[in-house]
């Protein structure tokens, strides 16, 4: 099947059983393009046999635009897979945009906010929590940037849970629907929050970045928001960058384009209301 | 007499906000935080050979407040970091 995430489609196919009730529970929202459209990559999930003989796990592969590039996984993690896989072929598809690791959402007031961050550093934990208040969802992995206009551009797909995040997150968010557990990945449990029905349906809508911060989950921090050189937030950015390097000057003056009205902070907490009433009144 | 430039065939993008700013270097593709007087020499040196003396005054005269003065010593050992980082040459053999 063909889905649009925003302005970009991709296809997924898979003979797999169980992957189209997670699919319908996650994506139900997204609009299905025309058939002929053209896709930014194409997904295979595909079986690929058994550990250890007859009797062992059954394992499962997938292809980006026909070519494999990974091991094979156990099929019950199919699912993880399909999103990591969706994540491979969006990073590797589309060094026209400066992409950056970090996710980003929007203030009610209207400007963006970037959350760059280390694994660990609480980040998607952070993010689902301020959507859970009704900040707009752009992306819990990507920072879009179209070099033609500076702006934004929203990839809402769904956010990524890790271990202990995931019961945070539900119980800030027990309305929220989730996907299963998956259980065993090589990034430990992880589950999926479906995106809210208003970011998915204002995925088309960019954005402009005015803060960027740099969120620390930490215990005893207390509340801890220190501006930030703008030189050494950028320089962060661009070491967080999936294709600055590949871009060259031209990710260079995408990113100083974007900067020339950002601020930048570091943010230290241990309790997240503390948090987001932090962020929610930057100036 | 010993004198440095930037190197010919060297080009850079620069932004500067506040004391910092940040550089690309196009030849290596690595960028760098580096502070206000390190890119005012740069921009001099961008116009051809300058001397010690020159590059001195240039350093200390973009300092905010003129804290953090350099010496002799210390700038030939970050022209001979901007050499390594293939910015800079000098005409000492």
């Amino acid at each position: 099947m063909m889905l649009s995430v925003g302005r970009f489609h991709f296809r997924a196919w898979t003979k797999l059983p169980g992957m189209g009730a997670v699919l319908r529970a996650m994506y139900e929202r997204y609009p299905v393009p025309p058939p002929d459209t053209i896709v930014d990559f194409n997904v295979t999930l595909h079986a690929a046999g058994r550990r250890h003989g007859w009797y062992g796990d059954a394992l499962a592969n997938f292809l980006i635009d026909g070519v494999e590039i990974r091991e094979p996984f156990l099929r019950s993690l199919s699912w993880p897979y399909l999103e990591w896989a969706a994540n491979y072929g969006f990073g590797t598809r589309s060094h026209h945009l400066l992409l950056v690791h970090a996710a980003v959402v929007e203030r009610h007031d209207g400007g963006a906010i970037a959350l760059p961050g280390r694994p660990g550093a609480g980040k998607s934990t952070l993010t689902a929590a301020l959507v859970a208040r009704g900040w707009r969802f752009l992306s819990d992995e990507f920072l879009v940037i179209d070099p033609a206009t500076s702006n934004l551009i929203p990839f809402p797909r769904p956010l990524s849970l890790k271990q202990r995040s995931i019961d945070i997150v539900r119980a800030l968010a027990p309305e929220a629907p989730f996907s299963p557990m998956f259980e065993g990945t090589h990034k430990g449990n992880v589950a999926y929050m479906r995106v809210p029905d208003a970011s998915v349906d204002r995925a088309l809508e960019p954005a402009r970045l005015r803060w960027v911060v740099f969120p620390l989950y930490q215990e005893g921090a207390g509340l801890i928001l220190e501006s930030k050189s703008k030189a050494r937030a950028f320089l962060e950015m661009a070491d967080n960058s999936f294709n600055y390097q590949i871009r060259g000057a031209l990710g260079f003056e995408d990113l100083r384009r974007v900067f020339e009205t950002v601020s930048c902070y570091d943010l230290a907490y241990d309790d997240m209301d503390a948090a987001i009433a932090a962020l929610e009144s930057l100036p | 007499m010993q004198q440095w430039r930037l190197r010919p065939d060297l080009e850079i993008r620069t932004v500067v906000w506040g004391d910092e700013g940040v550089l690309y270097n196009c030849n290596s593709r690595h960028t760098h935080v580096v502070n206000r007087p390190v890119l005012a020499v740069i921009e001099h040196l961008r116009a051809g050979w300058a001397s010690i003396d020159d590059i001195l005054s240039i350093y200390n005269r973009a300092l905010a407040d003129g804290a953090g003065a350099v010496d002799n010593e210390i700038l030939i050992s970050l022209l001979n970091e901007l050499g390594q980082l293939g910015m800079v040459e000098t005409n000492a053999a």
